[in-house]
């Protein structure tokens, strides 16, 4: 059974409709990169996935239970699923190490033992890089720091599926290579990813599959060899002509 | 300047000046209470409670607090409840700062953005915990400017008590220069109680809002 | 403090203090002395704008010495409550200098000063609010420094000039109700000529005339204050 399936989904805001009619199954240690043009709908995707946003039709199932449209308990949900923004909203007023345990110190119903929690925070610190940040405040980080800290604040909720929202769209150009390493790590370790990102050399190298949206819609599934070498659909076609040049010099 | 007068009479200020203060302290506590319950419902826009404090605020901050004062002093008694000058005071001052201290607590709550927000709900905090751990730490320090702010303006509204027979500063200036027209002495007691009343506070305020814009920028 | 059989009582006293708006021409004198205070407001207003908008210019010169008069100003009359500014022109000037000030007169000093410094800090924080490269854009195009001035700057300052002037307006109108403490004959004192007049055939009128003093402060601010917001959300667009 895939451990995420998404049925007939459907979302509009007001009268414009973003998704229209899309199904997709991700299987665990699945790693899904979402591709597409602005405006296409890949982050309202993600967002509908974890509650973010409501849909209008279609299910949404994790582990074959439902979890769209939740009126209750969405928190225990969100335990499940974690998400990183292109923003990294780290909470300005606690340390990098109580950012990372806040969600842990309360999620009751999965029962974390903090002192193992923060040695694996602590672990994970090392891993990016970042073990001599751990009591220092949001403030004193650079924009690349941040992030790599609000991915392991969701690594640190042990979530089964991990959606990345662009994360490295708003970083300057040294510091999206520090983030992307830290992705590919989690990928080599097995972890469910969906991934919406413009980094089309990382999208290449990371992705088990390339799902590509256009209008609301999933136009073409393929695997990276296949999605660049051989499009199967015009409009991929058309996408991946924005990328390259001719150069002016022969 | 008669220096001998002035001797003779700051026992007087300093006594207007207590009182002044005290009935503020109350106003601002109770102000701060019913600011902040209003500022919760209004924030989470609470069916029916949220109109009633919109109303209640449309009228507290369009009229001035003389005007109120009148009509709990001088209507009130008239409609068979008696009210003494103090409890005029304290209600009217109350009545005022309650919608000053909800603007406060209202836009620092709506200072949160709701990438915050979202960030809180996706490590699986229920919405009290993100309320409790992530919104209200934030909104707290981002209060504090505006709330020294009103502080400040609300301890210069208490000069028109003596409009409902306090023994206020106002009051004593008013009554001495009156009987002895010392006029200079007076009104320059007057003026410097007032600035030991709030510069403290003028210079809290921008303590706080300087500490604050460095937490939030590390600037 | 309320006695049991009250709200009887409280209707009958109620439905006879609207009785007196409705004698003579109380009602009328009501809105001549509402007038008072209006006119008082306004025109301390329009000094402020004008003397503000100067005062404003002049706190972002360079001299320090300049920087630091205006300071003092500014934060003297913040710090300083408005009856006590009224009671330094009112009663200060007269016995120490020698100048003697109606009560008008005194109000309309006292509010165009304060009015000075409260628009000239915003008039400076709107100046200083236009960013750096407005200037530099204009010196890259070939500007003189005065036409940058003139044409790039103060109509950026004006658009958000507008919403908290007529912000600092409703608040002048408010704090006006003060000047009945300088002998000015203004709405509330009229009401209490008419609650005296009647003292003995309408003993509850207090309750109409402070309930209409009220309703009239209310409605003249409510107004402006929705017209500011109009303005804003105006510009927002």
């Amino acid at each position: 059974m895939p451990l995420l399936e998404l049925k007939n989904i459907k979302k509009s805001f007001d009268s414009n409709v973003i998704i229209k009619d899309l199904s997709l199954t991700v299987e665990k240690g699945e790693v899904i990169v979402i591709l597409g043009p602005s405006g296409c709908g890949k982050s309202t995707l993600l967002r509908c996935i974890n509650g973010l946003e409501t849909i209008e039709s279609g299910e949404i199932f994790l582990d074959g239970e439902v979890i769209s449209n939740r009126t209750k308990d969405m928190h225990l949900i969100r335990q499940k699923i974690g998400m990183v923004f292109q923003s990294y909203d780290l909470f300005p007023h606690l340390s990098v190490m109580k950012n990372l345990l806040l969600g842990p110190k309360h999620a009751h119903e999965m029962n974390f033992n903090i002192e193992q929690v923060q040695k694996e925070a602590e672990m994970w610190l090392d891993r990016v890089g970042l073990a001599d940040k751990k009591n220092a405040y949001p403030r004193q980080l650079s924009g690349g720091q941040k992030q790599r800290v609000a991915i392991v604040r969701m690594l640190c909720m042990h979530p089964e599926v991990m959606l990345f929202d662009e994360v490295t769209a708003a970083l300057d150009p040294e510091m999206v290579r520090e983030v992307l390493d830290v992705m590919m790590n989690l990928a080599n370790d097995k972890k469910t990813m969906l991934i919406v990102t413009h980094q089309m050399q990382f999208a290449r190298a990371v992705a088990d599959k390339i799902v590509f949206m256009d209008a609301g819609e999933i136009v073409e599934i393929s695997t990276p060899e296949e999605f660049w070498t051989n499009p199967k659909t015009e409009r991929a076609k058309k996408f991946l002509s924005n990328f390259e040049f001719e150069s002016r010099h022969h | 300047m008669d220096f001998s007068f002035i001797k003779q009479v700051t026992p007087m200020y300093k006594e207007a000046a207590f009182l002044t203060l005290h009935l503020a302290l109350i106003g601002i506590l109770l102000s701060l209470l019913l600011g902040l319950a209003c500022a919760l419902v209004k924030y989470y826009r609470i069916p029916v409670l949220k109109r009633i404090v919109g109303a209640y605020i449309e009228l507290s901050r369009n009229t001035p607090l003389l005007i109120q004062l009148f009509f709990l002093y001088f209507a009130f008694p008239r409609m068979g409840i008696k009210l003494s000058s103090v409890q005029c005071a304290i209600i009217g001052l109350t009545f005022l700062g309650g919608s000053y201290m909800e603007e406060t607590f209202r836009s620092a709550l709506e200072s949160v953005s709701k990438v915050q927000i979202e960030s809180a709900q996706c490590i699986g905090l229920t919405p009290r915990q993100v309320t409790q751990y992530v919104i209200l730490p934030q909104a707290f320090s981002v209060s504090i400017p505006g709330f020294c702010a009103n502080v400040m303006f609300m301890i210069k509204e208490t000069s028109v008590f003596s409009a409902v027979a306090l023994a206020d500063l106002m009051y004593v200036a008013k009554d001495l220069i009156g009987l002895y027209y010392k006029t200079e002495e007076s009104l320059l007691l007057l003026c410097i109680a007032y600035f030991i009343l709030l510069l403290p506070i003028s210079l809290i305020a921008g303590f706080a809002e300087r500490r604050l814009r460095y937490a939030q920028f590390g600037r | 403090m309320l006695s049991s059989d009250a709200s009887v009582n409280m209707l009958d006293a109620i439905r006879e203090a609207f009785g007196v708006l409705t004698m003579g021409t109380n009602t009328l004198r009501l809105l001549g002395g509402l007038w008072v205070t209006v006119w008082i407001a306004l025109v301390s207003v329009a000094f402020s704008i004008v003397l503000g908008f100067l005062f404003g210019m002049l706190m972002t010169v360079k001299n320090r010495v300049v920087k630091t008069v205006c300071r003092i100003y500014l934060e003297f009359m913040r710090i300083m409550p408005q009856m006590v500014l009224l009671f330094l022109a009112y009663y200060g000037l007269t016995r120490m200098f020698s100048i003697s000030l109606s009560g008008e007169a005194a109000s309309i000093l006292v509010f165009t000063l304060w009015g000075t410094a409260e628009m000239g800090d915003l008039v400076r924080g709107a100046l200083e609010s236009v960013p750096n490269h407005q200037y530099e854009s204009g010196r890259a195009i070939g500007l003189t420094e005065r036409q940058i001035f003139f044409y790039i700057i103060i109509p950026q300052t004006l658009r958000p000039l507008l919403p908290l002037s007529m912000n600092l307006i409703t608040r002048m109108i408010k704090t006006t109700s003060l000047v009945v403490f300088v002998g000015v004959i203004e709405v509330v004192k009229i009401g209490q000529q008419i609650i005296e007049a009647n003292r003995l055939t309408v003993p509850t009128a207090s309750i109409a005339v402070y309930f209409v003093i009220f309703m009239m402060y209310f409605f003249v601010c409510w107004i402006l204050s929705l017209a500011a917001r109009a303005v804003e959300r105006s510009q927002k667009r």
